[in-house]
């Protein structure tokens, strides 16, 4: 009977599974972002690699997870949350990998003066997009914690917002770029590192509305 | 007397075949509706448990009934389960939650009145007070188990797809104690007025004596998974998306209060094992089970601090309480007379 054959374990692994992709995506990206900053290209390509891995294991179990969902007939009522949910979430893997394959392409020399800004925007963003794994693993499990965690994606959205402000002012000011070219091209890529944190405060506002809708 | 007999039996086994498509769609509606449990799980299930509840514990309120009035004459049982299908059928009409109960004992009182036989006035009154008591029961059982249940999910680690697949196990279970509670109560209803006016010869069974009157129950059984398995699948679709939005939880908190409020009023050894101990022992009646349904949904709205109430419903249980009885009643009487007067049957000895 269809009833009793274990389709949830697997579709638990899965949801598991593709939370742990969407976190270590932002993890890596952090990495490859450190190297790159520090100049270890070697290992900043080898990072580059490991996250388009990711990205690709992860479109694997995606299109799983949404087989599952339906063709199984399982959470029905909250099935429509849960892949819209698990379909946002993938753009924060892409916007992981997108960044740094354009990093690896253009390889932009970044000043002395906002290294260091650069690097806490990077960590900002990261920390956001891992605070919102944990209020999607919340979702799932622990409704109570949600609210909390996703405050945390807020806080970190914020202080990623406050810092790209910061580069971009640095840049535009500073005597040490003297190109609007490559002024420009800071700041694209301050922008696509912030990014990674307004794509986690998307997705994490919605998720206090399918929080919501999952009280009975 | 085969043939006769059978077009006879046939008002009650529409009656039955009614009670299938409709109430036994009250017990899986929202599970089979948002496709948490399969057409044919549910169906099986029902049928199954139905006949059960209906054979081995449907004597109780059968003889509950049968005190406000036993019909003697088998054109009369059939004009009365007639009277009180065809109540059941036009008042659904408007959309009103009519209790198959409400009708069957109007159609009596209709009998009552028309053959000279006495209606026993603290029986009626007691029989009306479940129908009072029937929903109000249904929401006291439901704002307790939906307040645990909330608690439970709010206040622990159980991953979604955990309850997703406990709700599942749950559905089935209460939805099976659901459907033994509806045929152990509602069998009455079904065939509860033909049990002295046709009486069947008991028969051994497998080495096992079945008396007559357990006999008619399980053609009324029959009858009622006829209805389930022919027509309940629109109106569970029906009561799973159109009538109530319940989620799967407090679907599964509906089907149990209701089904517990059923078994309370029906089950012969709680009714013996309170009045041994001189404790108020509920009166073995059939209760409706469409308005203990209502009854819950209404604990689980009061419970979320009494948003969303609907007061039309309330309304309708409240008109359905008087309308019901009274249409099915004067329905009975006129169509008595035509039985007796047209088609010269003999309606009561």
């Amino acid at each position: 009977m269809e009833l009793f054959k274990n389709r949830s374990r697997e579709l638990l692994n899965h949801i598991n599974g593709y939370l742990g992709y969407v976190a270590e995506s932002a993890l890596h990206m952090e990495e490859a972002m450190v190297d790159y900053l520090q100049g270890h290209m070697e290992e900043f390509e080898r990072r580059c690699g490991v996250v388009a891995d990711t990205e690709r294991r992860a479109d694997e179990v995606l299109r799983a997870v949404k087989y599952e969902l339906y063709a199984f007939m399982l959470i029905p009522d909250t099935r429509a949350d849960v892949y819209r949910l698990m379909d946002d979430l993938d753009d924060v893997i892409d916007e992981a990998k997108d960044l740094l394959v354009e990093l690896s392409i253009e390889q932009p020399e970044i000043p002395q003066c906002i290294i260091e800004d650069v690097l806490r925007l990077t960590q900002a963003s990261s920390k956001a997009a891992q605070a919102l794994v944990k209020a999607v693993r919340a979702f799932f499990s622990q409704m109570k914690s949600v609210e909390g965690e996703v405050d945390k994606v807020i806080f970190y959205e914020k202080e990623a917002d406050r810092l790209e402000v910061s580069i971009k002012r640095c840049v535009f000011s500073s005597q040490e770029i003297p190109d609007l070219s490559r002024k420009m091209q800071l700041r694209f890529f301050t922008e696509r590192i912030a990014l990674l944190s307004d794509i986690s405060e998307d997705i994490a506002k919605n998720l206090l509305i399918y929080t919501v809708k999952r009280k009975i | 007397m085969g043939l006769e007999a059978l077009i006879f039996l046939s008002s009650g086994l529409f009656m039955g075949w009614s009670l299938g498509a409709n109430d036994a769609a009250n017990i899986f509606g929202t599970a089979v509706g948002t496709r948490m449990v399969r057409f044919r799980t549910a169906a099986c299930v029902i049928s199954i448990f139905v006949l059960l509840g209906a054979v081995f514990g449907g004597i109780g309120t059968t003889e509950g009934l049968g005190a406000l009035g036993t019909v003697n004459a088998l054109p009369g049982s059939f004009v009365v389960s007639f009277a009180a299908g065809f109540t059941v059928m036009w008042m659904t009409r408007f959309g009103l939650p009519v209790s198959t109960t409400q009708a069957i004992v109007g159609s009596i009182v209709g009998w009552n009145l028309y053959s000279g036989n006495p209606t026993d006035m603290s029986v009626l009154s007691r029989i009306a007070l479940t129908w009072v008591a029937g929903p109000l029961l249904a929401a006291l059982c439901a704002v307790p188990l939906y307040l645990i249940i909330r608690r439970v999910i709010e206040h622990t680690s159980i991953h979604l797809i955990w309850i997703d697949r406990y709700t599942r196990i749950a559905l089935v279970v209460a939805g099976a104690f659901g459907a033994y509670s509806l045929g152990k109560n509602n069998i009455a209803n079904v065939m509860g007025v033909f049990v002295s006016s046709f009486p069947v010869e008991g028969t051994y069974l497998f080495g096992i004596w079945i008396p007559g009157f357990q006999l008619l129950f399980l053609l009324g059984g029959i009858a009622i998974a006829a209805g389930v398995f022919t027509f309940s699948k629109r109106v569970m679709m029906t009561v799973g998306k159109e009538l109530f939005e319940l989620s799967p939880i407090t679907a599964f908190i509906v089907i149990l209060s209701t089904a517990l409020v059923l078994f309370l009023f029906a089950s012969q050894g709680l009714h013996d094992w309170l009045v041994q101990r001189g404790l108020p022992a509920l009166p073995l009646v059939p209760v409706s089970q469409s308005q203990g349904c209502v009854g819950a949904v209404l604990g689980i709205s009061l419970a979320k601090g009494g948003r969303n109430i609907n007061i039309r419903l309330l309304r309708n249980i409240v008109v359905g309480w008087a309308a019901t009885p009274a249409a099915a009643a004067v329905l009975s009487f006129i169509l008595l007379f035509f039985m007796e007067h047209i088609f010269l049957q003999q309606v009561y000895y």
